[in-house]
């Protein structure tokens, strides 16, 4: 069985049909990715799998339970972690509350409204141990608004880990990158997936990104699923070529 | 920052006794005001939810006190926790409703909703005395003299201070910041939202009923004006006067607003117009209020002390 199953999900805005009939099977430990132009749908389903967006029709089962209606502050406890594409984490805070508050908001400890933040010892231990990390310790005392794009992914997939998730969904991980930081978040996103054994869904528009990276592809155009497979099949396919590939060599 | 809080609080507790009657009426004026703008601030600063609406929570503590006085004779002190129960019941179903709204939605139906409760207050007389109020509330013992007022709203405006502080550096603190910062994000590491916002209005509001306590306490009378948009609009003037960002900033701006307002009135019987004079300058130059403007000015000779 699938570790997430979208089954025949669609979705309209104001008759706009941003997804039509999108299923996706995404096994557990596998590195999955969603590749298509800007506006085929991929953030879309990742806000329907994540309960942003209420679905039309069709159902999201993640580990054989139904999460279709489920809100997005529960989609967590279930077990399923997002980071951004447009990585803000929350830039009022230092890195190491950034990602403190998320271990503690795990553990359903927020609601205490009058022990200090920083008596938390374990939580801001395990903070920690995820901010050594993914590489930030040094700036674990710096507020995240002044950081620049590169450190912020980080600061956001640290928050994501925090949250110890089977599945982890990554929005345009190597958005805004420079090429030198797309070679580390690649290096870092198998890294991720070899020693936490954490599945992770990520979309992305550069194909050549994709087709190394990735175990298995999807490719969404206009709302729609054009080709699913793996990498070689996904690059032999003749509608993906016409559509993307073909254009884009 | 605790030597200079040291002497303000060493300057507040010998104030009484340098003060003749009006100024005290004026230093407990600004007192209360500074409790109701150190309320407001919790909720707009951690969550970013600017009220137009606290006077409702502010007139129906300060309504639920004048009630129980005059019409089943409670003593003063003991209307205290039902004033602020009902301060929260208020702040609970407006909360409730307002915050799914964002920005002016927000603001407009707090509005809306303090304002239902001054007309139905204005205009039932047979209950609460419509436009003529409830008056005659001399309250006994400590509240009734000047001087125990002026402590009483002391101890409540350190209080106040104190819990606000306590919730900043909690864990409910920081998710509360999280929430105005990010709300996507806090949703995704699975903080409701909705939750938080309606919590930090809950008790924003709650604290707002002690000022609206006072109030009463120290006009001896309760008038729909307690729940009034003006009511809401003073607070959130002392808020920009003061500086929301900064911890004390809407204490300070309480003080001066009130201050200010009895110096103008003393010479002239243009104070609106003053007001608005003070509020566009403050507005255009100095959009972070009177306590960023002695910063700034620290900051400046700092560098000159150092050479």
């Amino acid at each position: 069985m699938p570790l997430l199953e979208v089954h025949r999900v669609s979705k309209s805005f104001e008759g706009f049909r941003a997804l039509s009939d999108v299923s996706l099977a995404v096994e557990e430990g596998s590195l999955h990715a969603l590749m298509g132009p800007n506006g085929a749908g991929k953030t879309t389903l990742f806000n329907v799998i994540t309960g942003r967006y209420t679905l039309d029709a069709g159902r999201v089962v993640f580990a054989g339970q139904d999460i279709s209606h489920t809100p997005t502050h529960r989609i967590i406890h279930y077990g399923i972690g997002v980071s951004f594409q447009r990585a803000i984490p929350f830039p009022s805070m230092t890195v190491l509350e950034n990602v403190t508050l998320a271990v503690l908001a795990l553990d359903r400890k927020t609601r205490d409204f009058a022990r200090p933040l920083p008596s938390y010892g374990d939580a801001a231990k395990r903070a920690e141990e995820i901010i050594s990390w993914v590489g930030l310790s040094d700036l674990k005392r710096q507020v995240t608004a002044a950081l620049p794009q590169g450190d912020l992914k980080r600061v956001d997939i640290a928050i994501a880990l925090a949250s110890k998730p089977r599945l982890l969904l990554l929005d345009e991980p190597l958005a805004g990158l420079s090429r030198a930081e797309r070679a580390q978040m690649v290096s870092f996103i198998r890294e991720l997936l070899r020693s936490l054994g954490t599945t992770l869904l990520f979309t992305e528009h550069d194909t050549d990104a994709v087709l190394q990276l990735a175990e298995r592809i999807m490719v969404m155009h206009r709302g729609s699923v054009l080709a699913e497979g793996t990498p070689a099949e996904i690059r032999d396919h003749p509608g993906v070529q016409e559509a993307f590939l073909g254009r884009e060599a | 920052m605790r030597t200079k809080l040291a002497v303000a609080a060493a300057v507040l507790a010998v104030l009484p006794w340098l003060l003749h009657d009006y100024g005290m009426q004026v230093a407990i004026q600004a007192l209360v005001l500074a409790v109701f703008a150190m309320s407001f601030n919790l909720l707009f600063r951690n969550t970013g939810l600017l009220s137009f609406g606290h006077a409702a929570c502010f007139g129906a503590a300060g309504y639920t006190t004048a009630l129980l006085v005059s019409k089943l004779r409670w003593s003063f002190a003991a209307t205290l926790p039902l004033a602020l129960v009902a301060a929260a019941l208020v702040a609970l179903v407006v909360g409730f409703f307002s915050v799914r709204l964002t920005k002016i939605y927000f603001t407009m139906l707090t509005l809306a909703f303090a304002q239902m409760l001054w007309a139905v207050t204005h205009k039932w007389y047979g209950f609460t005395g419509g436009d003529n109020g409830i008056t005659g509330l001399l309250p006994p013992g400590l509240l009734g003299n000047p001087k125990g007022l002026y402590y009483a709203s002391l101890v409540a405006l350190a209080a106040v201070c104190a819990i606000i502080h306590v919730i900043r550096r909690s864990p409910a603190g920081y998710t509360l910041r999280a929430v105005r910062d990010n709300p996507a994000r806090a949703e995704a590491i699975g903080i409701s939202a909705f939750e938080y916002m309606v919590a930090a209005f809950v008790i924003s509001g709650t604290l707002s009923g002690l000022a609206g306590f006072l109030q009463v306490a120290w006009q001896h009378s309760a008038f729909p004006d307690l729940l009034y948009w003006t009511t809401s609009a003073e607070v959130i003037i002392a808020v920009i006067l003061g500086g929301s960002a900064e911890f004390f900033g809407p204490a300070i701006g309480a003080a001066v607003l009130v201050v200010l307002e009895a110096v103008v009135r003393s010479h002239t019987q243009y104070w609106p117009l003053a007001l608005g004079i003070v509020l566009l300058a403050m507005v255009l130059f100095f959009p972070s209020g009177v306590v960023s403007l002695f910063q700034r000015r620290q900051r400046r000779e700092a560098p000159r002390a150092a050479a």
